[in-house]
């Protein structure tokens, strides 16, 4: 099964991933022409998509042990470097946005839970829609966490309280030449439904 | 030695909220724009000074907003 799909100088990149004796491992291949080759990249990466940038290949996706990854390769094949988010389990990968300046934004998004003092409800739990954003080595140049969305919630089907609303789904972002990043966001609470925020960080 | 029990337990909560010890960079500016029934919105960069946003509503309408760096609103409009 093809996990993940892309295009380097016409020749198609597929991931995928393989059983090794119960353990699946993850390939990505280059098919056909004379720059053929088939990378093994490890355990436990989730792919979730690939972006390729001149000769610069990105495939990224949910490591069991660290959270949101990044695995850097050039078109033979070379890994040139890893990104682990350090955010370990509880992480969902949500999109790889190539910038300006040969920056990469990575965001993803933590779920915490709290046991809740209020006894009708179990726990309060706090979504962070984070972006890490990276230069083109691979080292981190910025974290930002936006703001995040609080809600209590309990056993039963349906039941939850928003205690503070906050940032839920992101549109995409931006970069200037300063290393600015401007995001656009839609922000969730019990009365903020459909607003969307810009925000420069 | 008090000390010492507060930073731990600084630390264990930062460790259980996600933190890992990194710094997130706090906001400049922000701006709020009300929408009703927004599908889909993006952000295009004109130059490096100003900020495109594009959005959709479900009854099919679309609107462009222009930006600047510094978070003011230079012109909108409704496209056909």
């Amino acid at each position: 099964m093809v996990d993940a799909l892309a295009v380097i100088e016409e020749d198609p990149l597929v991931v995928y991933l393989k059983s090794i004796e119960g353990f699946p491992i993850t390939y990505m291949s280059r098919l056909f022409g004379d720059n053929y080759w088939d990378k093994s990249v490890g355990i436990q990466l989730i792919p979730k998509g690939i972006n390729v940038e001149n000769n610069s290949i990105d495939l990224f996706g949910t490591y069991y042990f660290s959270g949101a990854s990044i695995v850097n390769f050039d078109g033979e094949g070379k890994i040139h470097w890893r990104y682990n988010s350090g955010e370990k389990n509880t992480s969902a990968i949500r999109s790889l946005t190539s910038l300006a300046n040969d920056r990469k934004l990575l965001s993803f998004t933590t779920v915490v839970n709290v046991p809740s003092m209020d006894s009708a409800y179990l726990a309060q739990r706090t979504t962070n829609l984070r972006h890490h954003l990276i230069d083109s080595d691979g080292n981190t140049m910025r974290e930002i966490i936006e703001a995040p969305y609080k809600e209590k919630v309990s056993l039963y089907w349906g039941m939850h309280e928003v205690v503070k609303a906050g940032i839920t789904h992101n549109f995409g972002g931006l970069i200037n030449d300063s290393d600015e990043v401007v995001l656009l966001g839609e922000m969730e609470g019990e009365e903020q439904e459909h607003e969307t925020k810009l925000v420069l960080y | 030695m008090k000390k010492i029990k507060i930073s731990t337990l600084v630390l264990f909560s930062g460790a259980m909220f996600g933190c890992g010890g990194s710094v997130s960079t706090p906001p400049v500016w922000d701006v709020s724009i009300t929408n009703d029934q927004i599908l889909t919105q993006s952000l295009i960069g004109m130059d490096d000074s100003q900020i495109t946003r594009f959005a959709s509503s479900a009854t099919g309408q679309s609107n462009a907003a222009v930006y600047s760096w510094n978070g003011d609103l230079v012109s909108q409009r409704e496209l056909p």
